[in-house]
């Protein structure tokens, strides 16, 4: 009977590892995309190998878990059906895996065992409600600008404050310097880990102190789905991902959790090569994953609400009161306010006093004392509600605005320019969605071309320009930052350059004066020696609106081991052709030595 | 997230120590800490990293330390976390930060009113000085609560 002898040899083997599970259904889950996220693989590198992101030997049952998903797949239905007790078991550790496991695999009979730390922990953090936090960008921070973005569950803590913020973050070695941690911050030589915070700390950090809006995004999931999330973060306890800051960062991170609770969204797919935390967002929106949405006014926005809410005597006695609440708290011009103004100058002179102390670093040792005693003035004014009326929530949000690849298309009288950019906003850009003032662009690439010759015209390796307007209540400092390459408008000669100034910025009418004192460096064959170290100054005026944006300036530099000044001059208008395109008119004129060349442009642009 | 100007930023928060400014020194938090050390804090978040010695994992999630006790050890923590947001709302007599103390000590929503104004009255009391610790704050908001009839039966 060797047929039968046969049979009796398979089940023998079979029994062993899965005794109910045919090996072809097996093969075909390994394959499964729900399999597949749970064990975070992804399509990596230039021949697109599907292997996992993970970089943790504990996450993997097999020792080949992370290459071969079958294996990992084999090595997890043999160990969950292995005897053990106690939190180390597979079954513990893995309740996502177990859970749909069951499902696909209705014949396998899995134990089923205690796990007291994760039946803890899943009692205290389960909740109905997951939320996507997106603290936003805040002006004279670009490494802010991209923003960052973390999970809220609300659970049964009573309040959102103590809620859990799930949050994926690099944990970067603070004795590192600039250049160690710039290349392993690019190459992945930081661990990244899931963790969980009471939410309030998310505030107070990002809130607070680093003065951010935040905006709170409801995720339309289904009870289930919420379960299944909370489920999968238990199994990425303390798993280490190399963290990288640009693709494999935290907002990447955040979709493939989802993509977990949902592989036929899949959301992290498109984000292999880099991730904006806006563009996340649109993704969740277009799979109308999106629910209401909170805004969360930082510090600074409060300050300027309350400013734009007070008359030029009430914003005189809240300056004069946080320069010396002591000698104000006798004052007649304060004693004679009713008392819901003497709240309203109380909470902007105290806001102003923790604005000194945390933003601009002000180490007056009275300052904290000034604080405490514009609170304990506050706390005797016979004033009950909120002293202003509640922030509103801004009309358009940040992933409401253009997307950050953009393509130009632009003629000149002499030229053709084709231009890419891949990140991020202009001064001219659609304004809608960011903030005024604020440009970074990185990557910015423009050639030019006639009946003859096809070339470079322009590269911004970088280009920061931050324009904060100074007031009683703020005193920011404007600056800019620009390096790269650069044509002249007419001729054939280009310098590198690299550009530094600072300065200051006032209101003015419709929009924001400016003053840069500034220094540039550049290599050229136009200069004697090739080389101009240059010193002066930058004024300009802009204006951003949501229907157009315009932006004048004027700079001069004198060359410094050298004779020779260059001035120029430039003029920019545009218009948004609704979200995602615009047209733009330029006009440049530009002076070194006795040399004189001037320009005018014509640009459409496409945001993608 | 490109960090590129953070890197040097990071290297300027480098050459001091990293504590831990939200962690676990129990009680000993002031009203508004020092700026400096909010400014290493600010550069670790700012790179969306982390000094080695903070937290991480799942299982201190839910309210940041452990190792308080005594009857209102929630909001003993939370205190120590929140001393600037505390301050701020209880002078207000209102606020989310008091609303979650109050949810953390257990106050039924009717004594939630008598909790604020109680806070507000007697704020210079709670919130002492400049240099006076959590633990002190967190002395002083039981005794305020222990003279109050409605409020007494909160601390057990």
């Amino acid at each position: 009977m060797p047929t039968l002898r046969f049979f009796a040899l398979m089940c023998v083997l079979g029994c062993i590892a899965f005794p109910a599970s045919s090996d072809s259904n097996i093969t075909q889950l390994s394959q499964s995309a729900k399999w597949r996220a749970l064990l975070h693989y992804q399509a990596q590198g230039f021949n697109n190998v599907e292997y996992s992101e993970v970089d943790d030997a504990r996450f993997f049952l097999s020792k080949a878990g992370k290459y071969d998903a079958l294996a990992e797949l084999k090595a997890t239905i043999s160990a969950f059906k292995e005897e053990q007790e106690g939190d180390n078991a597979a079954l513990c550790r893995f309740p996502a895996r177990l859970n749909w496991l069951k499902q696909v695999l209705p014949e396998e009979n899995f134990s089923s065992i205690a796990c007291p730390a994760y039946d803890d922990w899943y009692d205290k953090i389960q909740g109905d409600e997951l939320f996507l936090i997106f603290p936003s960008s805040y002006l004279n921070s670009p490494s802010s600008m991209f923003g960052h973005t973390l999970f809220r569950l609300d659970g049964k803590q009573g309040h959102q404050l103590l809620s859990s913020a799930i949050n994926f973050a690099a944990f970067t070695d603070a004795n590192d310097d600039e250049l160690t941690f710039t290349v392993k911050g690019l190459s992945g030589g930081y661990p990244g880990y899931v963790s969980l915070v009471p939410y309030y700390e998310k505030v107070n950090e990002y809130n607070h102190i680093e003065s951010r809006d935040i905006w709170e995004y409801k995720l339309e999931l289904t009870h289930e789905q919420i379960q299944e999330f909370t489920r999968h973060i238990w199994e990425l306890n303390e798993i280490r991902f190399d963290y990288f800051f640009i693709d494999e960062n935290c907002s990447y991170r955040l979709l493939t959790l989802l993509d977990v609770v949902n592989p036929s969204w899949q959301l992290a797919a498109p984000f292999t090569y880099r991730t904006v935390p806006t563009d996340t967002i649109r993704a969740l929106e277009e799979k109308g994953l999106i629910g209401d949405v909170k805004f969360r006014p930082s510090k600074t926005t409060l300050i300027e609400q309350q400013r734009l809410q007070l008359n030029a005597n009430l914003r005189i006695i809240a300056r004069d009161l946080a320069d010396d609440p002591y000698a104000m708290a006798r004052d007649a011009r304060f004693l004679s306010l009713d008392e819901q103004e003497k709240a309203q100058v109380l909470d902007i002179a105290y806001g102003y006093t923790r604005y000194l102390n945390l933003k601009k670093k002000d180490t007056d040792p009275t300052l904290p004392k000034r604080s405490l005693k514009l609170l304990s003035l506050r706390s005797k004014v016979m004033f009950s509600g909120d002293a202003y009326p509640a922030v509103e929530q801004p009309k358009i949000r940040d992933e409401h605005g253009h997307k950050t690849l953009r393509s130009t298309l632009g003629a000149t009288e002499d030229y053709l320019e084709v231009g890419f950019r891949i990140n991020y906003h202009d001064w001219l850009d659609n304004l809608p969605g960011y903030r005024q003032g604020a440009q970074i662009e990185m990557g910015d690439i423009r050639f030019r071309a006639d009946q003859s010759h096809l070339q470079l015209q322009h590269f911004d390796v970088i280009s920061i320009r931050s324009l904060g307007p100074r007031n009683r209540f703020s005193q920011p400092i404007s600056w800019q930052v620009n390096g790269g390459y650069e044509r002249w408008v007419s001729d054939d000669k280009g310098q590198l350059h690299i550009k530094l100034g600072g300065g200051v910025g006032y209101e003015a009418g419709p929009g924001n004066v400016y003053g840069f004192l500034q220094t540039q460096l550049a290599n050229s064959d136009r200069y004697d020696d090739d080389w101009r170290l240059g010193a002066g100054a930058e004024v300009g005026y802009l204006i951003q609106t949501t229907q157009f944006s315009a932006w004048l300036s004027a700079q001069h530099l004198s060359s410094v081991f050298q004779s020779g000044d260059s001035t120029e001059y430039q003029v920019g208008v545009s218009v948004p052709l609704g979200r995602h395109q615009q047209i733009r008119v330029e006009w440049q004129k530009q002076q070194w030595r006795q040399l004189e060349q001037e320009q005018v442009r014509l640009t459409y642009a496409v945001y993608h | 997230m490109k960090k590129f100007i953070a890197g040097a930023a990071l290297a300027v928060a480098a050459t001091s120590s990293f504590a831990s400014p939200a962690g676990c020194g129990l009680g000993t938090a002031v009203v508004f800490p020092d700026a400096n050390e909010w400014y290493e804090h600010v550069m670790a978040a700012t790179t969306n990293g982390s000094s080695g010695n903070q937290t991480f994992g799942m299982t201190s999630g839910t309210l940041g330390c452990e190792g308080a006790n005594g009857p209102l050890k929630l909001a003993r923590v939370f205190m120590d976390q929140n001393m600037e947001q505390l301050a701020l709302d209880s002078a207000r007599g209102q606020g989310e930060s008091l609303d979650a103390l109050t949810s953390l000590i257990g106050v039924d929503a009717a004594d939630k009113a008598e909790f604020s104004k109680e806070v507000q009255a007697n704020f210079d009391s709670i919130f002492v000085s400049t240099e006076a610790s959590s633990e002190e704050a967190y002395g002083a908001l039981v005794s305020v609560m222990a003279g109050n009839d409605k409020l007494a039966k909160y601390l057990g």
